[in-house]
Parts: C-alpha cells; sequence; structure tokens
C-alpha cells in the first residue's frame, strides 16, 4: 500500500505542492496556500484591494452590514475608500463620495448651527432612551437588538466611548420630524439614508445633501472656515485615536487645498486653538454636547449672534413686536464719535471711523458691516431720511400733528423720515426727547439761513446712547438731492389735510370710520400733473388696507381750479405718508386718545323737508348739536387756530383750505353765532362729475350734507340736491348718506362728549302723510346705519312730528289739556299737522300739504316771475346783496334754479348772514312792514285755524284751552302781528265758528323748528305709543266725501262743487272776520281793495281745484287708483294765494 | 468525520420556501434513514455514513420567523417610539427600509435582518428550539456558522447569533459559560455567483462586492470567532434573479464544496487559543477544476472518499442486479426484493441526490467536474478525471466496456468472505462495498 501511493505521487505528480496556487479571493496576497490553510483577516487593506467593478457607479444604499449600525460604519468605510482606495479617488461621484459629502455637511450643520438654529434642533440620544426601549413590551426586541450591538460592538464601533448621539432635526421638513444626520462614534457624522433633497440649507459654497454626484465636495473644497475647524478637531488627541479614517481623510485633503496662506494658517495652527476659536455647542444650561466621552464639541461662535447680543450700536427697539429682533441693526456713527468704549463687533469702536451715510445694498440683511464685514444689517442716514422735505405754504398745527420744527414759520414742514424708521422705534419715541443728562429732542427740524433746514434724528441705541444723523435739506430749486453727499432738497406741496375724526377711541375695538380730506392747490402749470397720494399706516409701519374708497370729487385736471380727494377708512390709523413725485413725507398726528364714557345720550333728529335739526340731552340738558372752540371733530393741517393762517391764505390765494369742508367735509365749527349750524337745509352737496354707475354713496367721500348751502357760494364742481325726504329711489342713496353723515357726526359728538354709544338713544320724526311704506324704508335704514356707527343697543325709536312740538310745551311751557282741549298746529314747509289732545293724549289729528311751500312757494304753472314774494323783495335783496360776491353768487345761483320756496328760504336767511350783518336786510322786517303783502299771511294763518275749527267741530269740542305753534313757516306769525293780537284773532275764530266763549292761549317760540326736536326728547315711551293711522281725520270740504276711503276717482263734478262752496264758506267768513276784529287795527293790513282781493280768490277756484287734482293724480303715478291723502279743501286756496301774493306784489 | 462524535447540522433561514433548504433537509434525512439501519460497533473501522449526524429532535432547524407579515417599521413599532428613539431609529434606518414588506426576508438588508431575527428570546418556538438545541451543550463541543456575506438571512444571521451566543447569559441557556468560552467557527462566504440584473428586484448584482467591502470591514473588529474561514470566486455564472421563495434552488457550486470542507478543517484543528483565518486554495486557476488541481490538503482529505463513494453509487445504480447471482450476495441471500426495502430505497433517493450534486457542480461555473459522469456508467473507474487508473494491473483479468464493474465485483468477493459472520446483513453490504471501493482505489490509483 504504501508502494503504490508512492507510485501514485511519482507518476502523477498529484501530490506536490507547487509553489502557487489559486486562492479563492478578490484581492492579492500570499499566494502560496493548499487547500484551507492559515492566512490574514481580511484588513482595511485588503478590503481595499478588492476589485469592485461596480464600485463606482453603486447607487443602491449599500446595506449588507448585518448591525443596527450599518450606516455607521458604512460612512466610516466610504471615508476609507476615498482615502485609501487609489481608484476612487478623494474627488469622485460614487456612493462613497456621497457618503463622505453628506458626512460632512453634516459636521458643517454642527459647525454652523448657531446660524442655522431657526432651521435646526438637536436630539439627544442616550443609554437612559435605550432602557425606555427595554422596559417596555412593545420595544424590547428593538431595544434588545441595539443593546446587544452596542455592547459586543462597543470596541469597533466605539460605543464605549461615547454617551449620545445627537440627530439633526431639520425643522423645515416634510414630516413631523426629519432627521437628516446625526453624531457617529465611527465617523463623527453620518446623514440620513434618505432622500434630503427638501433640506434648503446653503452651506458656504454648495447646498447641502445635493444629491447631484456632480455637486459632492470634498473637504478641501468648502470653505476655508470649515477647513481649520474640521483641521483642528481632527487633531485632538481622543479623536485622532477615534476617528482614525476621518483623520487620514483630513490628512489626505490637505495635500489638495490649492491656497497656500489657508495651509500656512493650518500648519501654524495649534492643537489648543480649537478650544481657544471655537465655543461649546450647548444644548441647555448644563448640557453641553459631547463628540465623544471626553472630547466636547464645539462650533463656530456665532458672529452675528454676539452683535445681535453685544454690540452696543444695536437700535435701542422701542418697540416689543419690532422687526430683525434677533438682529436689530446697528446704527453707526458717521461723523467722529464723541463717546469712548462703545462695543461694536469684536472691540470698542475707533474714534475717527465714520461709516458713509448710505449703503448700495438695499436689503439691510445683506449688507457687510464697515470695518468689519460680517453680514449683518445696519442703518443710515439714507436708509431713514427721504431725499425731499416737502414744505408746506402755511404752518402745521403743532399742537395737533408733531412736526419737529424749533422755529416759528409761516411755512410748514412734513416730517423727512422714512417708514422704516418705525419697524424699530415707537412714534412716541420719536416725538420724546433723549434720556441725556442735557435731554434733546430726538427729532427736530431747523431753519438755517436761506431757507434751508436742517432735520436731526438721534437715534437711540444701547446702554443710553444715541448716534446723531442729520440731513440738510436746501432750500433750491436747481439742487438734486446727493444720498453720497447726505443732502436734500426742499420742495413746495400745496395741500391740505382734514382728518376726521382727530381722536382715537381708546381700547376701542369696533370699526371706526375715518375720513381724510386732501385738498390739493398745487395748480401751477409746472405742478399740474403732480398727483398726491395718501397711504395709511399704524404705528408698527403696517400698512392700514383698509382704505374702502377714495373719491375725487374736483379734479384740477379735468379744469378744476383744485383737486379734492377723500379717502374713507373704516379702522383707526396712525400716520399718513403723503407721497407726491419723488418726494414724500409723514404727517403724525398727535392723536388725542378718548375713552368711551359712560353717560347716557339722548339724541332727537328731526329729519324735514326742508331742514335738518339735531338736539341732544346729555346731563339732564337739552342742547342742540354744535361743534365749536376747540372741540373740533375734524383736524386740518393747518394750525387753524393761529389767526395769521386765514390772513395768509387769502394772501397766498389759498381759501379753498377754508372754504371747501363746509360743502365737501365736516365744517371745522358747526353752531353758536357762525353761520353754518343747525337746523340746516336738508340738502346733499355732491360732485357734478360724480360717478352715476356709484351704486352706495360714502357721506364725506362722494357726497356731504351742504353746510353751506344758502349761506356760501358754491363750487362750480358741486351740485347740491334738495327735497331728499320726498323724491322716489332716485335720491335714495343720497337719503341714506345723509342720515349716515348725521350719525357720522353725532358718533364722535358723543365720544367727546364722554357719552356711551351703548346706552345712546335716538329719537327721529316722520311726517303723519309719510306712507308707511316710506317710513319702513327709512326705519331699515336708520336702524343699520345707527347699529353700524353707534351701536347694536342703540335704542332707536321714531314718532310722528305732529306729536312732539305738543310736549314740548307741555313740559317747558305749562299747557295742558287735561281740563278743555289743545291744539298743536305745526307749520312745516311742505305739510301742516294738526293734533287735538284730551287729557293730554292725541284724539284727532290731520296733516294737510298745506304748509310754508304752498305761502311762500309757485303753485303748478306758475313760475319765480309770478311769486309775489320773490317780485316784491327781489329788488331790495338785489340792492343788499349787491357788490358782496359771495352771498350774490349764492343767491344767483339759487335764483336760476328757479324755486321760488328756495328763493324765499334764502332771502330769510340773509339777516343772519355775517357778511350782510351791517347791510339791514331783513326780510321779516320789510314783511312786516308790508300792509299788502300781510293780507296773504292772514289769510294763510287763518284759513289753518278755520280748519281746525272744523277738526274740533267734528268731534264736537268746544274751543280749546291752548292753541300751541311750531314749524319752521310757523315762523311767519311773528310777522303777522304781536302775541296779543294773534290771540285774539284765535279767539275769534274759533268762537265764531264753535259757537262759544272759551278762551285759548296762543303758545308759540322764537325758533320753531328746534321744539320738534325738544319735544322729542321730553317724550315719555308712553306718549310715542300713538296708533296715528287710527287718529287720522282729514276735512275734505264736502260732506258726501269721506277721505279715508275715496280715490281721486270719485272726485266728481258733484264733490268738487261741494268742496268749492266750502271755500266760499271761508272767503266769506275770513272777509267777515274784518267786521269783528278790523284787520287794519288789528294788523295793520291794507282793507283798501278788500273786493279785489275777494275776486281774486274765488275768480279761478274752480281751475285750481281741478288742477291740484290733476297734479295729485299725476304724483302718485305709481297707485292704480290714487287715494286722496289730505284735504281738498285746501286747493283752491293754493292757487288762489298765490295768484292773490303776485296781485299785490304788483300794487304800488 | 475524524474527531468528531456527532454533527448536529442546524439549518436557519427565515424563508422557509426556500428550494435549496427543503432539498438539504431532506437528503439529511435520508442520511440519517440509512444510518439508523447500520450499527458502527466496531469503532476503528472506516464506513460509508460513518459519521454521526443528529438533528437533536428539531429536523435540522431553528424555526426563527423573520418572516413577517409587516413592514419593518411596523414591527420595530415605529410610529409609537417616543421622539428620541424614534429619531435614532430614523438616523439608523431609511424610510424604504422602514415601509419594507418582510414576508420575504430582507433583501439583502442585514442591517433590518439583525433586528427582526433577534428574536431568540421573543418568539417562543424559536427560542425553545435553541434552548433545547443547546441544552446539553458540553465544554469540549464547537459551534460551527456558514453564511454568505452578501445576502439577506445568513448574512444578517451570522453575526447576530455570535453575538448571542458569546454573550449568552446563564438565564437564557444552562451552558451559558461553556457557549461564552467554546471554540466557534465561521465560513463566510463571499460572492461567488452573480444574478441576472432585474428592474423590479431589490437584490443587485452590481452591489454584491461593494456590500461584502462593506461587510467585511464591519468583521474586520466585530466578528468574535476562534477562527474564520473566507472564500469567493469571480461571478461567473448569472443565477436566476428570485428574491427568494421556492424558486431559491440553485445549482450546486465548488464554492459551497470548498466551505464544507472547511467544517472539516475545523473539526480537526484546534483553535482555542486562537483568532485565526483561513482562505482556500486549489492548485491552479482553472476551470473546470478537476480532482488533481485540488490541493494536496484536499485530496487528502476528500479525494479516496469520493471516489469510493461514486463507485459504490455508480456500481448500486448501475450493476447491482447483475452481481446478486454472485457469491457475495448468494451466500447471504440477497435478492433483488431486498434491496426495495429501506434502508436502500434511502440510499437510492441519496445516491440520486449525490449524482445531482456532481451534475450541478460540473454544469456550474466555475465548474467541477471530478468525473466524466457520462463516461461512468460504462466504466466508473476510467470516469476520474485527469486520473487514469494503472493499466497494467488493470488489463491483466478483465476487457470489454463493464471491465471497471467486474473488477470491482472481484473485490466485493475478495473482501466478501472476510466479513465477519454476526454482523447484519445491513452492516455486511455497506461494509463489502466500503472495503471494495477501498482496495480498488487502492490498487489501481
Amino acid at each position: 500500500m504504501y508502494f503504490s501511493t508512492l507510485r501514485l505521487l511519482l507518476s502523477n505528480n498529484t501530490f506536490r505542492k507547487e509553489p502557487m496556487s489559486h486562492v479563492f479571493r478578490f484581492h492579492e496576497g500570499n499566494e502560496s496556500l493548499d487547500g484551507w490553510e492559515y492566512s490574514n483577516q481580511y484588513d482595511v487593506k485588503s478590503i481595499a484591494a478588492i476589485k469592485d467593478p461596480a464600485g463606482g457607479s453603486v447607487t443602491l444604499p449599500i446595506t449588507s452590514i448585518p448591525s443596527p449600525f450599518a450606516g455607521f460604519e458604512l460612512v466610516r468605510s466610504a471615508f476609507n475608500e476615498v482615502t485609501k482606495n487609489d481608484a476612487i479617488g478623494l474627488q469622485g461621484q460614487t456612493v462613497y463620495h456621497q457618503l463622505v459629502s453628506f458626512s460632512l455637511d453634516v459636521m458643517e450643520i454642527f459647525f454652523n448651527f448657531k446660524m442655522l438654529r431657526d432651521h435646526y434642533e438637536i436630539i439627544q440620544w442616550t443609554r437612559r432612551d435605550l432602557n425606555k426601549l427595554m422596559d417596555s413590551s412593545t420595544f424590547r426586541q428593538l431595544g434588545a437588538t441595539l443593546e446587544l450591538f452596542m455592547d459586543q460592538d462597543a470596541e469597533g464601533f466605539h460605543f464605549n466611548k461615547m454617551d449620545s448621539i445627537y440627530l439633526l432635526n431639520y425643522k423645515d421638513g416634510p414630516d413631523a420630524v426629519n432627521i437628516v444626520g446625526g453624531t457617529s462614534p465611527t465617523s463623527v457624522c453620518v446623514a440620513s439614508p434618505n432622500d434630503l433633497g427638501y433640506v434648503e440649507t446653503y452651506l458656504t459654497n454648495h447646498r447641502a445633501f445635493d444629491a447631484d454626484p456632480a455637486n459632492f465636495k470634498t473637504l478641501y473644497e468648502r470653505s476655508d472656515d470649515f477647513i481649520r475647524y474640521l483641521w483642528l478637531l481632527s487633531r485632538q488627541r481622543s479623536f485622532r485615536l477615534v476617528f482614525e479614517e476621518v483623520v487620514d481623510y483630513v490628512r489626505a485633503c490637505f495635500a489638495h487645498i490649492s491656497r497656500s496662506e489657508l495651509k500656512d494658517t493650518l500648519r501654524a495652527s495649534s492643537v489648543d486653538d480649537y478650544s481657544a476659536n471655537y465655543e461649546y455647542l450647548q444644548l441647555g444650561a448644563n448640557n453641553r454636547v459631547f463628540l465623544l466621552s471626553e472630547l466636547p464639541l464645539r462650533i463656530k461662535s456665532d458672529a452675528i449672534g454676539y452683535i445681535a447680543s453685544h454690540s452696543d450700536f444695536r437700535i435701542l427697539c422701542s418697540k416689543s413686536g419690532g422687526l430683525n429682533k434677533d438682529k436689530p441693526p446697528l446704527v453707526l456713527p458717521v461723523s467722529p464719535f464723541s463717546e469712548t468704549k462703545v462695543f461694536y463687533t469684536s472691540g470698542f469702536w475707533i474714534h475717527g471711523n465714520v461709516a458713509k451715510p448710505y449703503c448700495e445694498e438695499p436689503d439691510l440683511n445683506k449688507r457687510e458691516l464697515p470695518f468689519d464685514g460680517t453680514v449683518y444689517p445696519y442703518l443710515t442716514p439714507d436708509d431713514l431720511f427721504e431725499p425731499y422735505l416737502i414744505r408746506t405754504p402755511y404752518p402745521i398745527n403743532s399742537n395737533c400733528f408733531f412736526t419737529g420744527l424749533l422755529d416759528k414759520s409761516d411755512v410748514g414742514f412734513l416730517l423727512p423720515l422714512k417708514r422704516r424708521l418705525f419697524d424699530y422705534l415707537d412714534l412716541s419715541c420719536l416725538f420724546g426727547m433723549t434720556e441725556e443728562l442735557h435731554p434733546h429732542r430726538i427729532f427736530k427740524l431747523e431753519l438755517l439761513a436761506g431757507g434751508s433746514i436742517r432735520a436731526t434724528l438721534r437715534v437711540p441705541i444701547q446702554q443710553g446712547r444715541y448716534v446723531v444723523y442729520d440731513r440738510i435739506y436746501y432750500n433750491s430749486l436747481d439742487m438734486r438731492p446727493d444720498r453720497m453727499k447726505n443732502t436734500g432738497v426742499l420742495v413746495d406741496g400745496i395741500f391740505d389735510l382734514y382728518i376726521f375724526p382727530w381722536f382715537h377711541l381708546r381700547g376701542g375695538t369696533a370699526a371706526s370710520p375715518q375720513r381724510v380730506a386732501l385738498i390739493d392747490e398745487d395748480t401751477k402749470a409746472a405742478s399740474l400733473y403732480r398727483k398726491y397720494v395718501l397711504q395709511f399706516f399704524r404705528k408698527d409701519g403696517r400698512t392700514c388696507d383698509e382704505v374702502e374708497r377714495s373719491a375725487v370729487r374736483a379734479d384740477k385736471q379735468q379744469g378744476d381750479p383744485l383737486t379734492t380727494c377723500y379717502n374713507v377708512l373704516s379702522e383707526e390709523y396712525d400716520f399718513i405718508e403723503v407721497s407726491v413725485g419723488d418726494a414724500c413725507g409723514l404727517v403724525m398726528p398727535h392723536w388725542k386718545e378718548i375713552a368711551e364714557g359712560s353717560k347716557r345720550v339722548e339724541v332727537a333728529v328731526d329729519f324735514g323737508t326742508t331742514n335738518t335739526h339735531i338736539e341732544y340731552k346729555i346731563d339732564g340738558q337739552v342742547r342742540p348739536f354744535e361743534i365749536s372752540g376747540s372741540e373740533v371733530l375734524s383736524m386740518p393741517l393747518h394750525d387753524y387756530l393761529d389767526e395769521r393762517v386765514e390772513k395768509l391764505f387769502v394772501e397766498r390765494d389759498l381759501d379753498y383750505f377754508l372754504d371747501i369742508p363746509r360743502q365737501e367735509f365736516v365744517p371745522l365749527h358747526i353752531g353758536g353765532e357762525r353761520c353754518v349750524h343747525f337746523p340746516t337745509r336738508t340738502v346733499m352737496c355732491r360732485s357734478r362729475r360724480r360717478n352715476a354707475s356709484l351704486g352706495s354713496i360714502s357721506p364725506l367721500a362722494d357726497a356731504a350734507i351742504g353746510f353751506h348751502y344758502e349761506r356760501y357760494v358754491e363750487f362750480n364742481h358741486n351740485e347740491t340736491v334738495t327735497d331728499l325726504k320726498w323724491t322716489g329711489s332716485e335720491n335714495a342713496a343720497l337719503t341714506e348718506a345723509f342720515i349716515e353723515e348725521l350719525l357720522l357726526l353725532l358718533r364722535y359728538k358723543i365720544i367727546q362728549l364722554g357719552g356711551a354709544l351703548d346706552l345712546t338713544s335716538i329719537t327721529w320724526f316722520f311726517p303723519v302723510s309719510m306712507m308707511p311704506y316710506q317710513r319702513s324704508r327709512l326705519s331699515i335704514i336708520w336702524k343699520s346705519l345707527a347699529t353700524r356707527l353707534i351701536s347694536s343697543d342703540c335704542h332707536l325709536s321714531c314718532i310722528t312730528e305732529s306729536l312732539a312740538p305738543y310736549y314740548y310745551y307741555k313740559n317747558s311751557k305749562g299747557v295742558n289739556s287735561s281740563v278743555r282741549p289743545a291744539v298743536s298746529m305745526d307749520i312745516g314747509g311742505g305739510t301742516t299737522d294738526f293734533v287735538i289732545y284730551d287729557a293730554n293724549r292725541p284724539v284727532s289729528l290731520s296733516s294737510v300739504r298745506f304748509a310754508g311751500n304752498s305761502l311762500f312757494g309757485d303753485f303748478y304753472g306758475t313760475d319765480i316771475l309770478k311769486n309775489g314774494f320773490v317780485q316784491r323783495f327781489e329788488p331790495k335783496v338785489l340792492e343788499a346783496v349787491c357788490g358782496k360776491g359771495n352771498v350774490q353768487n349764492c343767491y344767483d345761483k339759487i335764483r336760476r334754479c328757479g324755486h321760488s320756496s328756495d328763493v324765499i328760504s334764502f332771502m330769510f336767511s340773509l339777516e343772519q348772514n355775517p357778511e350782510l350783518s351791517d347791510s339791514g336786510v331783513s326780510l321779516s322786517a320789510w314783511l312786516r312792514q308790508d300792509y299788502g303783502m300781510k293780507f296773504v299771511l292772514l289769510l294763510f294763518h287763518v284759513a289753518q285755524l278755520y280748519y281746525v275749527s272744523r277738526m274740533l267741530k267734528a268731534r264736537d269740542m268746544h274751543t280749546p284751552a291752548y292753541l300751541t305753534v311750531s314749524g319752521m313757516a310757523s315762523k311767519m306769525l311773528s310777522l303777522l302781528g304781536e302775541d296779543e293780537n294773534l290771540q285774539l284773532l284765535t279767539r275769534c275764530v274759533f268762537n265764531t265758528l264753535l259757537q262759544d266763549n272759551g278762551d285759548v292761549e296762543l303758545c308759540r317760540v322764537d325758533n320753531p323748528k328746534v321744539i320738534t326736536c325738544k319735544g322729542g326728547l321730553d317724550l315719555r315711551p308712553e306718549d310715542a305709543q300713538v296708533d296715528v293711522e287710527s287718529l287720522k281725520y282729514v276735512y275734505s270740504g264736502s260732506a258726501r266725501f269721506d277721505v279715508s276711503s275715496h280715490t281721486f276717482r270719485e272726485v266728481d263734478q258733484a264733490v268738487q262743487a261741494e268742496v268749492l262752496q266750502s271755500y266760499r264758506d271761508f272767503v266769506d267768513f275770513f272777509f267777515d272776520l274784518d267786521r269783528r276784529l278790523p284787520f287794519q287795527k288789528f294788523f295793520g293790513i291794507s282793507t283798501r281793495r278788500m273786493d279785489f282781493y275777494r275776486e281774486v280768490l274765488l275768480n279761478k277756484s274752480g281751475e285750481y281745484l281741478g288742477t291740484v287734482i290733476e297734479e295729485r293724480i299725476r304724483e302718485a303715478v305709481e297707485e292704480q287708483t290714487p287715494k286722496v291723502e289730505d284735504s281738498l279743501f285746501f286747493y283752491p286756496l293754493m292757487g288762489a294765494i298765490n295768484q292773490l301774493s303776485y296781485e299785490i306784489s304788483q300794487e304800488k | 468525520m475524524k474527531g468528531i462524535d456527532d454533527v448536529v447540522p442546524v439549518l436557519i433561514d427565515a424563508d422557509q420556501q426556500n428550494g435549496d433548504l427543503t432539498r438539504t433537509v431532506e437528503l439529511l434525512e435520508r442520511y440519517g434513514e440509512i444510518r439508523s439501519h447500520l450499527s458502527f460497533e466496531d469503532v476503528d473501522r472506516d464506513a460509508f455514513f460513518g459519521t454521526s449526524i443528529s438533528d437533536k429532535g428539531m429536523h435540522y432547524r431553528v424555526p426563527i420567523s423573520g418572516e413577517v407579515n409587516k413592514t419593518f417599521g411596523d414591527f420595530i413599532h415605529f410610529n409609537q417610539l417616543d421622539e428620541q428613539n424614534q429619531a435614532l431609529i430614523s438616523l439608523l434606518f431609511s424610510k424604504k427600509n422602514l415601509k419594507a414588506e418582510m414576508n420575504v426576508g430582507f433583501k439583502g438588508n442585514p442591517n433590518m435582518g439583525s433586528v427582526v431575527l433577534n428574536n431568540f428570546s421573543e418568539d417562543k418556538r424559536a427560542d425553545i428550539s435553541l434552548k433545547q438545541l443547546l441544552s446539553s451543550f458540553q465544554c469540549d463541543d464547537r459551534i460551527f456558522i456558514i453564511s454568505s456575506i452578501f445576502g439577506g438571512t445568513g448574512a444578517a444571521g451570522f453575526p447576530l447569533l455570535l453575538k448571542r451566543l458569546r454573550g449568552a447569559m446563564a438565564e437564557d441557556f444552562q451552558a451559558a459559560a461553556f457557549l461564552r468560552q467554546c471554540q466557534i467557527g465561521g465560513v463566510t462566504v463571499l460572492p461567488y455567483f452573480g444574478v441576472e440584473n432585474s428592474e423590479e428586484s431589490t437584490v443587485n448584482m452590481g452591489t454584491f462586492l461593494s456590500k461584502a467591502k462593506s461587510a467585511l470591514t464591519y468583521y474586520l473588529n466585530n466578528l468574535d470567532v476562534n477562527v474564520l474561514y473566507y472564500i469567493g470566486d469571480d461571478l461567473k455564472n448569472n443565477y436566476r434573479n428570485c428574491e427568494g421563495g421556492r424558486y431559491q434552488e440553485n445549482n450546486a457550486h465548488f464554492v459551497e464544496m470548498a466551505a464544507a470542507l472547511a467544517v472539516v478543517d475545523f473539526a480537526a484543528g484546534d483553535f482555542q487559543e486562537g483568532h485565526v483565518f483561513k482562505e482556500y486554495a486549489i492548485r491552479k486557476d482553472v476551470d473546470p477544476v478537476t480532482l488533481p488541481q485540488l490541493s494536496v490538503q484536499t485530496q487528502q482529505v476528500m479525494r479516496k472518499p469520493l471516489m469510493q463513494f461514486f463507485l459504490f453509487c455508480e456500481f448500486f445504480k448501475n450493476k447491482l442486479s447483475k452481481s446478486l447471482s454472485y457469491a457475495w450476495a448468494r451466500d447471504k441471500h440477497l435478492q433483488e426484493a431486498v434491496f426495495q426495502t429501506e434502508p436502500y430505497k434511502s440510499l437510492n433517493i441519496f445516491f440520486d441526490g449525490f449524482l445531482d450534486w456532481l451534475h450541478e457542480m460540473e454544469e456550474n461555473s466555475r465548474s467541477f467536474r471530478p468525473f466524466d459522469l457520462d463516461f461512468a456508467k460504462q466504466n466508473p473507474l476510467d470516469a476520474v478525471v485527469g486520473i487514469l487508473p494503472l493499466r497494467e494491473n488493470f488489463l491483466r483479468r478483465h476487457f470489454g466496456p463493464d471491465r471497471g464493474y467486474f473488477t470491482l465485483l472481484d473485490a466485493m468477493e475478495k473482501v466478501s468472505v472476510k466479513m465477519p459472520q454476526k454482523i447484519s446483513r445491513e452492516d455486511y453490504v455497506m461494509n463489502v462495498f466500503f472495503d471494495a471501493t477501498s482496495s480498488v482505489i487502492q490498487q489501481y490509483f
């Protein structure tokens, strides 16, 4: 057997060991093995030597490491691979390069953590967290596995040299928690294996975790800062022992650094520079981040953060919610800074250093600090001062607006400050003084020689210091602003503002309507096309986006002599930016802060056909609505209390600044001895060029109450609409706007008075003849407007205007109907209301359209030329107003519109016109002395008394104890005669017609219009609860005809005949009265042509009756069967009285 | 196997459907069946099926449950973790990992496997099995772990199992102290085949070497074995790409045989003090590899047994019935019907497996071709590739195509008469073949 074996060996060489063999492996090594033989471990070198044909292009994540901590090992081997494997190299596009690049990205994020902390947070994982897993049955397997590997691989993975793993959570990522990387005991850091394309972090020269292989970055391609850091970190003893692969990598990279100066720096650095140059990364007060148990992780000290927390030049934000809170901008001296030891960025400011007064970079956050280079925001004078300073042709009211102007001047200046300042400073800070031992104004404007202005701003910085910025604005037409030289130029702005209201409601949260009027008289050829634009801002510089509407009424570019523009805002604002062309300036009102008071205010609004009046009751006192003294509601920019200003305006031909508000805005003053007062004409003034398509009308913008009407000349661009109440839907919007304006005025008046909006009650009046639907329409308007402008709790009540005056007399003048009845006669412009009271309750009520306009106005088919009163007194009026430009213009305008009632109304107003105060013009006086025309007044009055008698008779009543008279037209009673005689007349008429001899007391006041309001305010709630409809009575003049149920179609010949008979009875009665109470004797009325008058009154009575019936049918065009609403009895008289007054006026 | 009383093979695979796994278990069971009919009373004699292989009642498997109908994230209850642990897990595992369904193993993600497979104490079956397996672990017993480095389960399981054993606690294992101290060897099979490229598959051949490299780096410092055997080969053949399941039935490969030889090497050596590494070599880088190309050491270990078993196999399969009229069978009343019963039924199947194995290795690349399998049916003696029988002796007695069989039959006749009388019929047959094949090989090779 031995032999054969030997032979076998010899013959086949089978067992001869050959020097070379084939080993089953992938790398070169000892090749003389035989079968399974001792060899070496696959070490780093041999692993690296394994030729991996796909290694260069591997994209799938390599997850072959049988450990949960595979990723840690993977990155370590990647560092090794790129460092040791020449075929792969430091730079490349393989998965190894990606792993290394991403790991460096994570390191760099940690390094820059202070700058990136807004976007990242660090989550610390410790053994304690592992124990939590072990303690839970749910997580035990996971915990046990982690523990197993951490214990068993403690050496290989250096788990025994670390205490925590720190995980980077990217706060801006798609998921709740987005871990992008963390520390690792094998390779310093590792990145998450996920697609991190969502990370928007830009490191110095690349985007972190950019998966594009072309953008993988080696260490030497990164910032010098980071290279220096990692170089120093890699030289720390514990680091070297643990992160060998990273150390090798860093060293390999060193050779590739092309910048020799950086290499020199690295060579010259010492190990200790790591602790000297970088600061600890802290997670909390006592929680420092440790890369290894003995190696605290230091990171780049936050230069920006340091400046943001240490520089003495940081602006002292006086606002809690200021911008750049984490990076307050620096305010750097632009002239040698006198203060010493002022800390700048890393040391004290050097005395001689001056920053430039401007910076080319507009974005503060991109600016590089001078003498430092850190990108950090700072401010320059050019950031805070405007290039132009806008000069107004009048002094600005420095009590109400912040001007900063030290000197007295007959011009004013807007603040040449940019809004940016208020990102940091409170308005109150700007208005105030420095807190120095010798305080200075924070902002001031000084006049220099030649009219130039120096603006100075002391910007507060840290430690109670201030940096002074100033800019000179030259008074020169030829100069241009120069930001490099820090100079500006003055520019004239010929405009004025009115702001309404001019106070803020303290603690008010409700919508607070605001109006701002801009009056632009910049109409020189050169500036005709300049447009003034207003923008409104809140304290923090935020734009007030509540400008609801901006209405232009006059437009200089359309040929008007000025431009007026009205801004409607629904919320309070703090300041206004006025811009015109390149120039911009701020208007800063010193807002008066008014807290809403607690007083109850009762308001009565008599919204009449011709006139409107408001009275209110506060603290038990009843007063008319007035705006007087310094208690203005709207505030002009000009100093309205300075007497010089009015003179200046006249001199400089700028009267519009004073005149415009009367017809387009809130008059500065209302009431008192002035022309503008309540009662005022019920009119709205609007632009002729109004936008017809405008659905709603904003009062004090699109239109305004024409307080000027009959008192001041109306501008050509405006037109005034009268007769608001009775016209149909065409003027519905104007009616609503009128009421809205009244309520706007009331709102702020109440606040100013210390009233409580919630406790306010408003009573408004309606005429008896108003249709229920009209009343309900008005009621809805009142309700919605009062809810919006006063309060949802505002108590509204409406009452017929006929009832209110009686209660005035009852409560103020001792009138009482508890024993015998009393009659109230309210003579308005359009209607006269008669109410009979018995036991102080109304028992009968009648409203007829025979009132002031029937007396002074025109009859159907006649015009002003046939109006006796106009014809009679016009020559005298013309004589008086002649040469009084303003009044004359007014008169001409009203005369042109052709309504006699408006002309007469104007004529009556003249005696109160201050322009004519010493001219002796007085229609009242003329009438009182006119024996002819007074006849008509008497006829008018007796007709009404006659009608009352018919009413009383219908109820079988006797002569009343009182006759109270009210209404605007009741003024004419005083023209007729003395009270004593009027009372005789009244008694005579009643006694005769009612056939008794009871006494009657006539009660009347000088200003009858206001007593409706006064009566309304005295009303007890039960007095207002009257069913008007059930009390209505009409004396038709025909026994066959019951007005309440008949229509005009039923007014046939027979009815007409009866009416005419009743009329003739009245005429007879009237002329018969002269016998009982001679007109000549008691009223000084000429009775010379009595027969002719009778003839005039009776001549065409049938014709007049027919005309009025026709007109009534025509007016009620919307009704199929027009109902007779008032008394036919007056119809013939309406034409006759007009005709008679004309005839009398023609008498010599 | 020399120096070994009992081999306890344990197959650990979460993928219970794996075709290769079921094939292997079947053959192991056949081996046990055959062996159960044999007595091996003479402890000094060599014999076929002489090595004791036992399953300790576990059917050669630890039923580890890596196969879960869940995603990995659900398995570890990711969403219920606290912030810190969720953050850590987010760093360690990708979203893709967390969303991966695990019912087909770990698809080459042993980092997940390392968590999922670590359920010996959580999964009761696995726990009991492993405890049962190791309950009788003795002081001098050894453990050898075979795994590939570039796969899924094995790659994950090897270090995990190792860590479990080295970190064994008395409360888990009776023999914890022995386990921590015992000799443990392992063979790490590096890539030796590729897979067809597939767009859908997460198994990508391109990463095999990259994966192997990073795993090797991990092994560098984190593997506490006494001896580690490395083997791998150029990626010459692409297997069908499948992520697991019953279709994963790959042809046997020379590298696998060489890896199996590491077990023999480990059994024979003493690595108590060591922390050593071994690699495998053949004489020349050839393809196909033939017996003469194997290293001297390998030839010493396996050439003769392999040839013996091959001759046995060929004779048994092709000429057994014709030989039954000869004295070796006739005297013992071995009729045809006897060979239709156990253990011969199993033996027959085992031979089929043996021939499949040889066929597959031959067809694989790199090919291992010890025998010319086509020619062997005619004359197994002349079928040993690269080694010719000694002619002069050979020609002395027999001519014609069946001369190899007759040479073996002669030897059988000779050895049969020397057999002790009292041995069982099964022991008799097995010993006759063993001695005959042994004598033929000694005589002619």
